[in-house]
């Protein structure tokens, strides 16, 4: 079972990369000609880059290469910059990580805040403004609160690029949304459960019956939602970086998609692939552990 | 507090007609016409919504912006239901070594996240509303295929498709007739869903500067309103209630229809 769902989340990864690769390849247009017109280049120039590529060689001449390279550590270069692309990647990765980790934090923390207090909230107004701002996290675009943020935070702040604490508030506020919709319903229908009336039934506290009955049994549902979370928080850090004018992984990527740089793309897009896939397979066995019926069901 | 869906189905679909049919009734105002001298003024009589910082009428621009971005929006919509439905009927109804390619095919798409998946795409698709139709369109196929998948499976096991088998009822017939009828509201409400995403995947990736630039969008105008950004924040408004306000009313719709499919 556990070796069975790692080889075919490695499949998955081969035939996402294996995707891009045909797409980037037969879709009109090759980047060389792309480049071409900007640049103007002349037909033999561009005919040079293109061997230089080994773009005149077959598809499948290519794409072992290509494999061959992949499993050799080198992911190719860009276009543009002449750098490998594993070494711009490995340039940029702090930033994003920094900002991807921080961001999952407060989504993560936010989530469970706004879904609880939803539900649980003392006054009827504090559920209220829980339930706006989680519609509001949902169907506002993350570009306009950003761009509304720097607007009103650029009075108080002199350099916005060093900071990290505004960009992941204002990501990981976005990405909350479906973690907070998700134990919002979980914990409704969590006080359905039979199990609920009959504690209630003995006498035991609120609270216990709370953090016993209803919390517990919900966490190990919300950890694939988390995982689901961090693929939109990978789209996300494109638009923040965007925004605050940061420097990272998200701001290359859509630099090298602006001028077509396609081994750039193909790296970017092959790490996030690999760390998404993983982040699923890791949540997939967390779940196991932390649910004894599911866990029972497998085995 | 409670409004009946009817109600904010209604309020949703007379919003559309706003911007998709009624921009020329609304404004004679050009959106794409520059005043030089008129440049970021604030709503008045002569600009209901004031100017931004090329002094092109605000009030003009949100109405076209909406017409393109929600056209676009629309149409990404129709690629991904009508091939992700087909792909996932297929791969229900197929035989093993099919299924498991198509599921295989669809994994790898969803493994790549969303806007990365469009990313890709318009790397070689490069700029402009057709290559962002197609872009976001294809993004949402796999998501689409992995519902109707499983809904189809769901559909397969009940009695009146044995009985229809057992009949003698050709699979075309058995999708035609028992399928797609029972896949309609999962098909509507899911819909709606993947339009919420391209609107908000559309203007994001027009905000990033795939939409031709000038171009009356929305999310162009919130992109270029951030060049007027140190002199008043006013541009970025009204694009920005206006998704904002499509986003709610789907979401709402979204939420009641689920409620009401799952009792």
């Amino acid at each position: 079972m556990l070796v069975a769902r790692i080889l075919s989340a490695i499949a998955t990864i081969w035939l996402a990369t294996t995707l891009a690769f045909v797409a980037l390849r037969i879709l009109p247009g090759d980047p060389v000609s792309a480049q071409a017109g900007e640049a103007g280049l002349s037909s033999s120039q561009a005919e040079y880059q293109r061997e230089l590529l080994g773009l005149d060689q077959p598809l499948a001449t290519q794409y072992i290469t290509y494999w061959r390279g992949i499993s050799a550590g080198d992911w190719g270069t860009s276009l543009y910059t002449g750098l490998p692309v594993t070494i711009m990647i490995a340039q940029q990765a702090l930033p994003t990580f920094q900002l991807a980790v921080s961001s999952m934090l407060v989504a993560t923390l936010l989530g469970f805040l706004l879904g609880y207090l939803a539900v649980f909230g003392q006054l009827n107004l504090i559920r209220h403004v829980s339930a706006l701002l989680i519609d509001l996290s949902l169907a506002v675009p993350i570009y306009w609160t950003g761009t509304l943020v720097v607007f009103v935070v650029a009075f108080w702040v002199d350099d916005l690029r060093n900071q990290l604490w505004i960009p992941a508030t204002v990501l990981g506020f976005h990405v909350s949304s479906g973690l907070a919709r998700m134990v919002r319903t979980q914990l409704h229908d969590a006080l359905k459960q039979p199990y609920v009336t009959v504690a209630r039934s003995q006498g035991l506290l609120p609270r216990t019956i709370r953090q016993k009955h209803i919390l517990q049994p919900i966490l190990a549902t919300l950890l694939p939602v988390i995982v689901l979370q961090f693929g939109y928080l990978l789209s996300g850090t494109v638009i923040t970086e965007s925004i605050f004018q940061r420097t990272g992984i998200g701001s290359v990527l859509l630099r090298a998609t602006l001028l077509q740089d396609y081994p750039v793309v193909q790296g970017i897009v092959l790490l996030m692939a690999i760390i998404y896939t993983v982040l699923t397979l890791i949540s997939d066995f967390g779940v196991a552990l932390l649910d004894p019926r599911i866990r029972q069901g497998s085995s | 507090m409670r409004v009946s869906s009817r109600r904010i189905m209604l309020a949703l679909i007379f919003w559309l007609i706003c911007f998709l049919l009624l921009p020329p009734l609304l404004t004679s105002a050009s959106p794409t016409q520059t005043h030089p001298d008129q440049q970021l003024r604030l709503p008045s009589a002569d600009y209901l919504l004031g100017t931004d910082y090329l002094g092109r009428d605000i009030w003009s621009r949100l109405l076209y912006g909406g017409q393109n971005t929600l056209l676009q929006a629309g149409l990404s919509t129709f690629i991904a239901m009508t091939i992700g439905s087909a792909l996932g009927i297929v791969s229900a109804i197929s035989r093993s070594i099919v299924d498991r390619l198509l599921v295989a095919l669809i994994n790898a798409m969803l493994a790549i996240p969303g806007l990365l998946l469009a990313l890709v795409l318009l790397t070689l698709l490069g700029r402009g509303s057709g290559a962002l139709i197609a872009a976001i369109g294809i993004t949402q196929i796999a998501p689409v295929a992995l519902i109707v998948r499983t809904a189809t499976q769901q559909v397969l096991l009940t009695d009146y498709m044995l009985a229809s088998y057992a009949m003698g009822a050709t699979s075309w017939h058995r999708v035609r007739v028992h399928v797609l009828r029972m896949l309609t509201p999962l098909l509507l409400t899911y819909g709606l869903v993947v339009f919420g995403y391209a609107i908000m995947n559309g203007a994001a990736l027009a905000f990033l500067g795939f939409q031709s630039p000038g171009t009356a969008d929305w999310g162009v105008m919130l992109a270029e309103a951030r060049n007027s950004f140190r002199l008043t924040p006013w541009p970025a408004l009204p694009p920005g209630l206006a998704i904002i306000v499509t986003m709610m009313l789907l979401n709402r719709i979204v939420t009641q229809r689920d409620k009401h499919t799952n009792g």
